[in-house]
């Protein structure tokens, strides 16, 4: 076997392709089979291993495809969301309400301006008391008179910020002129310094037309409503995470029982048990009885199906066997009655053995080796007591096959037989787990076949030596069932000089 | 020899019988399950054919029954049903062998003459006592190298007595042996054949132990 160098899967056509090349290449097609370049395999492959797996969507992510990675991820989404418009929500609140308490401020300060404006006899506008009280003291907060013979207002350009006609005249005169020299429009388009917040309002005052001005610098509206925002955004990212932490718990516990299934049906994948245990939750108690049910159904058939097919067996060679021993030297002198039974033998042998597939190949159950192989070896040794063979094991105790138990007894009955039968003195079985598989090597030192008849003994019937008593149907049985588990049956040269048959058959995975 | 024949099929197990006959085996048969049950833990055999698929109680549940009750007897399971996995539940059951049908009767035969001959303790199939041998497998006697001819109740007694040589064997349990279950059982013919054994082997070889049997032996005592 450790010629061969590829473990995997091929297709049945590049096999025999790969046979046959050897065969040809080989410059030594004699009969010796001991030549070392001669280790070619003929191997019988079933479908490629993992095709019975269905498969796997690759749309989506890995988090999409987990039912809490996808209530992880759309709960999360959902949240950041409610949270950005909760803040946004929040801010233009706040900027209202700030907006209201800035725009009443002003209207208060035109109102007062509006009462205190007198047209003195020159009819120049004259304010009777100062309008420079706070908040109108700080940069931004200005306002302005705009009459038809001029202009009032709160900050003469050439003051710094800070520094109002009213700081110049504290407790002024109520009839101070206004002051001299160029104002700047608060209303004008292209007005220097810092973007202002407006309110106007027209009034007849003494029969003329004056429009009463009041700003706030628009800082004034930004600020409180990014402070408070400053405040309730961690707020809201606390209730963010507080609302993915509850997630987190319901997914935990709300999705337990989904959990549990999850469980149930690995476990019964291991063969730790075989059935679903009930479910306490009403929308999964349809699922896990229907599953439990399809289970009873299929063992039940299984089961059926195996006596249905032992009644067969028994009905025809029963009579059979009666047949047999009706025959002899008197009643058939030539024989041919005692073929023609023979025939149809074989003929019954190879049915029974196709009918039974149908009832193998259940995926559900696990076999541990060790005790399936001990088993078979106490009953190969009765069969064989005459001979002394010495058989070893190795790596078996550890492996368990994803197969029924009784196909595995079929299958490694009829491998270890035809050990047991060809053997001269001694047999090494050895098992190892190869990814999702187990490998199982028996080897014997028996004369081994022909690389060019190995793909030839596991045809239904085909007996290489006549002399040795078989039916011709073990290794074929063995074959058909280990396909149809998606395993491989290969016959090659092993260390002990004999034939070694290289198995290979989906494996449990290790126990978590 | 006697065998209990454990077949639910009365046309095999007739044809079965026969043979058996033939080759000086006593035979007595139990149609299903229930019978072989009782028959196999009252009745002393010295092998049994064990069909699987049995009326009543199958043939897995009978011999695990046999040994439950410390029914020792060799049993030969002969079934149609050839998986691996009968042949694991038979012997785990407690079965000695295993045929398959159809089967060719002499290897039923050798089979059986081998369980009983394993069960009698012996490795080797050729058992000497004396100048007897007796190839158990075969079922042939030989005194001093020649061959030795016997009628079946002869073959009956010597292959009995030969089996357990040099103990006494019971006189019931060698008349149980002996004649076919429901045969008229006379006492007297037992002594009678004993009496032409002695004659064909040598007198020295029986012994008669009052009040329980007989016995084969060597027979040192005498030059």
């Amino acid at each position: 076997m450790s010629g061969k160098p590829s473990d995997g899967p091929e297709t049945g056509a590049s096999s025999i392709d790969r046979m046959a090349e050897s065969v040809a290449v080989s410059p030594t097609s004699s009969p010796i089979k001991t030549q070392g370049h001669l280790r070619e395999t003929a191997a019988i492959q079933g479908p490629a291993l993992g095709a019975r797996r269905p498969v796997s969507s690759t749309r989506g992510r890995r988090g999409m495809q987990s039912l809490s990675g996808r209530l992880l991820i759309f709960s999360a989404a959902f949240v950041a969301a409610t949270m950005a418009a909760t803040a946004l929500v929040l801010w233009l609140i706040v900027g209202h309400v700030v907006r209201e308490q800035v725009d009443q401020q002003l209207d208060v300060q035109i109102e007062a301006l509006k009462g205190s404006l007198r047209f003195d006899a020159a009819g120049t506008p004259r304010l009777s008391a100062s309008f420079d009280n706070p908040p109108f003291d700080r940069p931004g907060w200005f306002w302005q008179i705009d009459t038809p013979d001029g202009r009032l207002n709160a900050p003469p350009p050439t003051h710094g910020p800070g520094r109002r006609p009213g700081h110049d005249r504290p407790g002024g005169p109520p009839d101070a002129p206004p002051p001299e020299g160029p104002t700047p429009d608060l209303t004008a388009a292209e007005r220097p310094g810092p973007a202002l917040h407006l309110r106007q309002q027209s009034a007849t005052i003494d029969g003329r037309v004056v429009t009463f001005t009041a700003s706030a610098p628009e800082a004034a509206l930004a600020t409180p409503a990014r402070d408070a925002l400053f405040w309730l955004l961690p707020l809201i990212l606390a209730l963010g995470l507080f609302l993915l932490i509850g997630t987190l718990l319901q997914i935990r516990f709300g999705l337990r029982p989904l959990a549990d299934l999850h469980g149930d049906l690995q476990d019964i994948e291991r063969g730790a048990r075989d059935r679903l245990s009930d479910m306490p939750v009403r929308e999964l108690a349809p699922v896990t009885t229907e599953i439990n049910r399809l289970l009873d159904q299929n063992e039940a058939r299984l089961t059926e199906t195996r006596l249905h097919f032992a009644n067969l067996a028994h009905g025809l060679k029963t009579p059979l066997a009666s047949l047999r021993l009706a025959l002899d030297r008197e009643t058939d002198p030539q024989g041919r009655l005692a073929e023609l039974a023979e025939r149809m033998e074989q003929r019954i042998r190879r049915h029974l053995s196709l009918a039974r597939k149908t009832a193998g190949g259940a995926l559900t159950s696990a076999t541990p080796l060790s005790p399936v192989i001990a088993d078979l070896l106490a009953v190969l040794r009765r069969l064989y007591e005459e001979r002394a063979l010495s058989v070893t094991t190795a790596g078996v105790e550890t492996l368990s096959l994803r197969c029924d138990e009784k196909d595995a007894e079929e299958i490694l009955g009829n491998l270890l037989d035809n050990s047991f039968k060809w053997a001269r003195s001694q047999i090494a079985i050895s098992a190892r787990r190869d990814g999702r598989n187990a490998i199982l090597l028996i080897e014997d030192d028996g004369p081994g076949i022909l690389p060019e008849r190995r793909a030839e003994v596991l045809r239904a019937g085909a007996r290489l030596d006549e002399s040795m008593p078989g039916d011709g149907f073990g290794l074929s049985i063995a074959e058909e069932l280990v396909t149809l588990y998606g395993g491989r049956l290969e016959l090659g040269e092993g260390a002990l000089g004999g034939l070694c048959v290289r198995l290979t058959l989906p494996a449990l995975e290790q126990a978590s | 020899m006697r065998v209990l024949l454990v077949e639910d099929d009365d046309d095999l197990a007739e044809r079965i019988a026969t043979h058996l006959r033939a080759e000086n085996f006593v035979v007595d048969r139990a149609a299903n399950g229930e019978d072989a049950l009782h028959a196999g833990t009252t009745e002393r055999f010295d092998v049994a054919i064990l069909d699987l698929g049995l009326p009543k109680i199958d043939g897995v549940t009978v011999l695990k029954g046999w040994r439950a009750e410390a029914a020792n007897l060799p049993v030969l399971v002969l079934t149609a049903r050839d998986g691996w996995p009968d042949k694991v539940a038979s012997f785990k059951a407690g079965a000695d062998d295993f045929l398959t049908k159809p089967f060719k009767v002499e290897e039923l035969v050798l089979r059986l003459r081998a369980l009983v001959r394993r069960a009698a303790g012996h490795g080797s199939a050729q058992i000497s006592c004396g100048p007897l041998t007796f190839d158990a497998q075969l079922g042939t006697f030989e005194r001093d190298g020649l061959p030795l001819k016997l009628t079946a109740l002869e073959w009956r007694v010597l292959s009995c007595l030969m089996l357990r040589k040099e103990i006494v064997v019971d006189r019931r349990e060698l008349t149980e042996r002996v004649y076919d279950g429901d045969a008229e059982v006379d006492s007297n013919s037992l002594e009678v054949i004993v009496a032409r054994l002695r004659r064909k082997i040598g007198p020295e070889h029986i012994e008669t132990v009052r009040g329980r049997g007989y016995r084969l032996t060597a027979g040192e005592t005498t030059p």
